[in-house]
């Protein structure tokens, strides 16, 4: 029901514009400014300052310490005629589409389960977040384990049902797929709390109005829960994205990138370039780049966004 | 919401500005001219491989102790890392404009620092080639930039080959011989090859000693004993048939033969023919032959060297120079000093599995139990290295990765080291 009410009278737009804001808004102001200047000082220097620096020294030869000589698009061409980028590039693609939809298919699962009222939740609930809240050298140190060629469980499980040991590291063919387990892993309990507390924003007198209509579990789920999760999965898949376009420390601790670049993903490169190859320009235009491809993901899950909304 | 997001997306960028945004030079400390006794200030080291347990903090407490015989009053920082993570510690302080005092580093480190800047000429603090008499000739070179001496080596950390006797025998190999050529050493891997009935390896016919990305120092070695070497007067010489001869063998022992599991190393990282689980390898140049090392082990491990076209060693080394910008140059000379003490030599030899390179002031007695360390002293001047001027650290980046494809059969051998060519002559 729409509550109609009277409406104000109109205000001329020019007599709005020349409105001098009260002394108490122009307090307020202030406050709010003052409030907010350390994180405008912390944003400036630690994020915008030195993302316009990235912009240019990716426009010039810089090296370590030097800033470098301007050469135009230089770094940007040879990005693209340079076969370890490229690995890199569809590596760290084929990761985020492995990872993200399974994780985020995973995690609705999880969370579906976890808010009904079955016993031990808290447990499980807390059971599924734990890897997120332990620090990625310490389950990379547990996954190595796993994946030890000679005495690792993924290989005596293989032993078990008959199987030959794998190289789950050192085979290229093995390597990234092996990275995909741990991600997936790794960032379910991040998505399995966004989706539980979308699921806990959905009418429960939708879901009891679709039962007395007779409506079965699935259809339920199909037509109230789905589509209530919209909004959460929106927020997840953006995140989810950049966050896998920005794995690093798992690369770092388990494979430095290896076999023969098998696992080398965009965030890594960026970091063998200026860190091990000290060059800073070429690593910058990498650095661009990659940001433009975030972007660009980001931009097409929000034209779905819209679509949904219309 | 597109704030949040560009704010996400550009924070991954900061990390890397904050290394480039830096000014150069800057020192360590606060130090003063004159009475060394009366110098005050800290002296910032970075010093890769020394352990941050109490083992390498014990060695390293003697060297400072040693520093402090001179320089009392001088604190000495030191910054523990991996020789993997020297880059990146080295170029974060100088772009935060807050360079080490002193920089010890690898052997292919010093020409590439040298020609960026980062350490300074020792022959403006006193030092020259004349100084490092009792050094084996062939390890001054790689200290040497444009005809002037940026380092000073501490001790060597050469690669041995060894074998077991009782493998050898095992297989039908006369444990009184070792592979004299590349040839030889293949065969002899396989028939020092053991497998279980499923086909799993138990004994290793060769190890490499390496995990992926890294048969770098092995290709070297096999290289050169085929005559080739790395690099030849700052040019590279690994684009060659000695260069591609060796690679092609590695790739056939893991891959064709299966002498040798690629990447494979044991938990403690050790050389698997020191502890039986391999039949012959690379190995350490530092061995405990006592009760409290592998002891009796010992008796079974005999060293030898690759004879094929040349006879060499393979190794790497301990080198220390003053970083550029350096406040305290002279605490800095003394801190090398301290660090070149034989004394300090054998202490990390004995930590870092090296041998002392003034193997003349060593007390003998860290031969004693360490026949490895004897054999590695008396084959230093067959050494060959892992450097190559100013692109090197570009170069080295590259260079296991593109190996481990070759080895694994993902791409071909000429086309690899073809393309490490250009890297190295900087076309790429």
């Amino acid at each position: 029901m729409v509550i109609a009410s009277e409406a104000p009278a109109p205000v001329p737009a020019r007599a709005a514009r020349r409105r001098r804001p009260s002394g108490v808004e122009r307090a307020r102001a202030r406050a709010g400014w003052i409030l907010l200047l350390p994180a405008l000082v912390h944003s400036a220097i630690f994020i915008a300052i030195p993302a316009l620096m990235v912009v240019w020294f990716s426009f010039t030869d810089a090296r370590v310490f030097s800033g470098g000589e301007f050469i135009g698009f230089e770094n940007f061409t040879e990005l693209f005629g340079d076969r370890t980028f490229r690995g890199a590039l569809v590596h760290t693609l084929l990761y985020t589409i492995a990872v993200v939809p399974v994780a985020m298919a995973i995690a609705v699962l999880v969370a579906v389960a976890l808010n009904q009222q079955i016993r031990a939740r808290g447990f499980f609930r807390t059971l599924f977040y734990i890897p997120v809240v332990t620090a990625t050298v310490a389950v990379s140190a547990v996954w190595l384990w796993i994946y030890n060629p000679s005495a690792g469980l993924g290989n005596q499980v293989l032993s078990f049902f008959g199987l030959s040991r794998s190289g789950w590291l050192t085979d290229p063919d093995v390597a990234l797929p092996a990275l995909m387990v741990i991600g997936i892993w790794q960032s379910l309990g991040t998505k399995m709390i966004l989706y539980l507390a979308a699921l806990q924003g959905i009418s429960p007198e939708l879901v009891e109005a679709a039962k007395l209509d007779g409506a079965s579990r699935w259809q339920v789920f199909w037509n109230v829960t789905w589509p209530g999760l919209a909004p959460a999965h929106f927020f997840v898949l953006v995140t989810s994205i950049a966050s896998s376009f920005q794995v690093f420390d798992l690369v770092y601790v388990t494979t430095g990138g290896g076999p023969a670049n098998a696992t080398n993903v965009l965030a890594f490169d960026i970091f063998t370039n200026a860190f091990q190859r000290l060059q800073t320009g070429y690593a910058s235009a990498e650095t661009v780049v990659m940001l433009v491809i975030i972007a660009a993901l980001i931009y097409l899950g929000r034209l779905t966004q819209r679509n949904q909304e219309v | 919401m597109r704030g949040k997001l560009s704010a996400a997306a550009l924070a991954a960028l900061t990390g890397l500005v904050l290394a480039g945004c830096g000014s150069s030079g800057g020192g360590g400390g606060a130090g003063s001219s004159g009475d060394p006794a009366s110098v005050t200030g800290t002296l910032r080291v970075v010093a890769p491989n020394f352990s941050a347990d109490n083992k390498g903090q014990e060695v390293f407490q003697g060297v400072v102790d040693r520093f402090h015989e001179e320089y009392p009053q001088v604190e000495v920082e030191g910054d523990f890392i991996p020789y993997n993570n020297l880059n990146e510690k080295i170029s974060t302080a100088l772009a935060s404009g807050d360079n080490y005092d002193v920089v010890m580093a690898g052997v292919g480190w010093v020409q590439p620092l040298a020609d960026l800047g980062a350490i300074e000429s020792l022959e403006d603090h006193g030092y020259s080639v004349d100084d490092l008499e009792g050094v084996p000739e062939n390890f001054i070179d790689p200290v040497m930039w444009e005809d002037e001496l940026y380092a000073v080596p501490i001790v060597a950390n050469p690669r041995l080959l060894a074998y077991s006797k009782s493998a050898f025998e095992a297989a039908g190999l006369d444990p009184t011989k070792p592979p004299q050529s590349l040839e030889e050493l293949r065969e002899y891997a396989k028939k020092l090859t053991v497998r279980d009935a499923s086909g799993n390896i138990t004994q290793t016919g060769f190890d490499f000693w390496a995990d992926p990305s890294n048969y770098r120092q092995q290709f070297v070695a096999f290289m050169g004993a085929l005559g080739g070497r790395e690099f030849e007067d700052e040019e590279p010489g690994f684009n060659s048939d000695a260069g591609r001869e060796a690679l092609q063998l590695i790739h056939d022992m893991i891959q064709v033969d299966q002498s040798s599991t690629y990447g494979y190393m044991n938990s403690a990282q050790t050389a698997l023919v020191t502890t039986g689980e391999a039949g012959m390898g690379f190995a350490s140049p530092y061995v405990d032959c006592s009760e409290a090392g592998i002891g009796a082990k010992c008796d079974d491990l005999v060293y030898f060297t690759l004879k094929d076209q040349d006879e060499i060693m393979y190794s790497g080394g301990r080198l220390a120079g003053i970083g550029a910008g350096t406040d305290m140059p002279e605490a800095a000379a003394a801190f090398i000093d301290a660090l070149r003490d034989p004394a300090s030599q054998a202490a990390i030899s004995a930590m870092d599995v090296g041998v002392p390179l003034n193997a003349d002031a060593v007390d003998p007695s860290f031969f004693e139990n360490n026949p490895a360390g004897q054999y590695a002293l008396d084959h230093l001047d067959k050494a060959v290295f892992e450097y190559g001027g100013a692109t090197f650290l570009d170069f080295r980046a590259e260079f296991g990765p593109a190996l481990d494809a070759a080895i694994l059969g993902e791409r071909p051998v000429d086309d690899v080291l073809a393309e490490l060519e250009q890297t190295a002559l900087g076309e790429r």
